[in-house]
C-alpha cells in the first residue's frame, strides 16, 4: 500500500467536513499524534508509513473521519 | 434570489419557500446536523421528521417550532423513515400538539416507529398517498424503498414544489450553513450517501423517481434531513452527483476480509 498517498487522499476528503476552527484542529491533533506531521491546512511535513495509516484510523475521534479513511483503506489496501 | 452565505442558529426558525420552515440543529461534533421542517398553511401545520430526543437537540427544534406555531396546531406528524434522530422525538411533541393529531409513516416502517412509546396508532402511508390540508394545499408521498430502508419515503409539497427527502442527498456538514452549494457539499454528501446506502439500485430508482418528478411538476427546492438545502439551480447537479456514486462498499471491505465471494447481482 502506498501509505504516503492514502494519507493525501484522506487529508484532502477531511477538508470539506473539517472547515470549522475545532474540527480541524481536532484532525491535525489526531495526524499529530499517529506521527503524521500535518499544519492547519492539512498539508503533511513527513513521510508516511503504514503504521502511521493504522495509528490515524485508531486514533480519530471522529466517526465520520474513520468513514473517510475506510474509504481510503479500500482504494490503496 | 438566496443568499448563499446564510447561516442558521439554534433559536429562530427560518421560512426557506412559503410556509416551510427548517428547524435544524447543528451537530458540530459529529458533523451531522439533524433539520426537522415544519409545513405551516393557515391555521394548521404538518411536522416532518420532528427529530431526536436527545436534549440539546430537542430543546432547539422545540424553540423554533414554537416560534413557528402554536404547537396544538400541528395536525399530523410525518415520519419518513424510521431513524432514531428523526423519529425519537415523536413522543415528546405527542402530547403537545393538537388531541386530533395523526402520526404516520412509510407501511415497513410503521411497525418499528410504534416502538418508541407512542400512545396513538401510527397510519401506514403507500406510494401515492396524498394528504391534504384544509385550504387543498397538497402533500404527496412517494416510496423510494431500501433508501435506505425498505420503508423509506420522499414528501413533495405540491405548492412550494418542495421535496422533503429525508436520508436522501443529506451530508455531512460540520457547520451550519442552509444552503448547498458547489464548494464543500457535493463531497460532503457524497461521502455520507455513500456510506450509508447499501444499494445502487435503489439510489437509481430513487433518482429517477425525483427526475420524473421534476419531469412533470417541477422541482424547487431539496429539503434532506441532513446537511443543506438544495436550491432549484444546483438539482441538476446534485441528481448528477447521486448518479455517480459509489454505495454498499463496506460489504467488499468486509467480505474480503473474511474471504467471501459474492456473487456481483446488485
Amino acid at each position: 500500500m502506498d501509505a504516503q498517498k492514502a494519507v493525501e487522499e484522506i487529508l484532502e476528503a477531511a477538508k470539506p467536513v473539517t472547515v470549522t476552527v475545532d474540527s480541524r484542529a481536532a484532525l491535525v491533533e489526531d495526524c499529530n499524534k499517529s506521527g503524521i506531521m500535518v499544519d492547519a491546512d492539512l498539508n503533511i511535513s513527513s513521510k508516511v508509513k503504514e503504521e502511521h495509516l493504522d495509528n490515524l484510523a485508531n486514533n480519530l475521534r471522529s466517526p465520520i473521519l474513520k468513514m473517510v479513511v475506510r474509504k481510503a483503506l479500500r482504494k490503496y489496501s | 434570489m438566496f443568499d448563499k452565505n446564510q447561516r442558521y442558529n439554534n433559536v429562530d426558525p427560518l421560512e426557506v419557500a412559503d410556509g416551510v420552515f427548517h428547524l435544524g440543529v447543528q451537530d458540530e461534533k459529529n458533523t451531522f446536523n439533524n433539520v426537522p421542517y415544519m409545513i405551516v398553511d393557515g391555521d394548521e401545520a404538518v411536522f416532518i421528521d420532528p427529530g431526536s430526543a436527545k436534549k440539546e437537540f430537542y430543546d432547539v427544534v422545540l424553540t423554533k417550532a414554537k416560534k413557528v406555531i402554536d404547537l396544538k396546531k400541528i395536525t399530523h406528524l410525518i415520519v419518513q423513515h424510521q431513524d432514531p434522530d428523526l423519529c425519537a422525538a415523536l413522543p415528546l411533541f405527542e402530547p403537545l400538539v393538537s388531541p386530533n393529531c395523526t402520526i404516520s409513516a412509510p407501511l415497513e416502517a410503521t411497525v418499528l416507529v410504534q416502538h418508541y412509546g407512542l400512545q396513538s396508532d401510527v397510519a401506514a402511508l403507500e406510494d401515492g398517498d396524498t394528504l391534504e390540508f384544509g385550504n387543498g394545499r397538497t402533500l404527496v408521498f412517494a416510496m423510494t424503498p431500501y433508501c435506505h430502508f425498505v420503508g423509506s419515503m420522499v414528501t413533495y409539497d405540491v405548492q412550494t414544489k418542495t421535496v422533503f427527502s429525508s436520508d436522501a442527498f443529506g451530508g455531512f456538514t460540520p457547520d451550519n450553513l442552509l444552503w448547498a452549494d458547489n464548494g464543500n457539499y457535493p463531497e460532503q454528501l457524497s461521502l455520507f450517501l455513500g456510506e450509508y446506502l447499501g444499494s445502487k439500485r435503489a439510489l437509481n430508482y430513487a433518482v429517477k423517481r425525483l427526475e420524473l418528478l421534476n419531469a412533470d411538476s417541477g422541482i424547487e427546492l431539496i429539503c434532506p434531513q441532513h446537511g443543506c438545502v438544495i436550491p432549484k439551480e444546483l438539482i441538476p447537479v446534485y441528481l448528477n452527483a447521486a448518479k455517480d456514486l459509489q454505495v454498499g462498499q463496506q460489504i467488499d471491505t468486509l467480505a474480503k476480509k473474511h474471504g467471501i465471494t459474492l456473487t456481483d447481482i446488485n
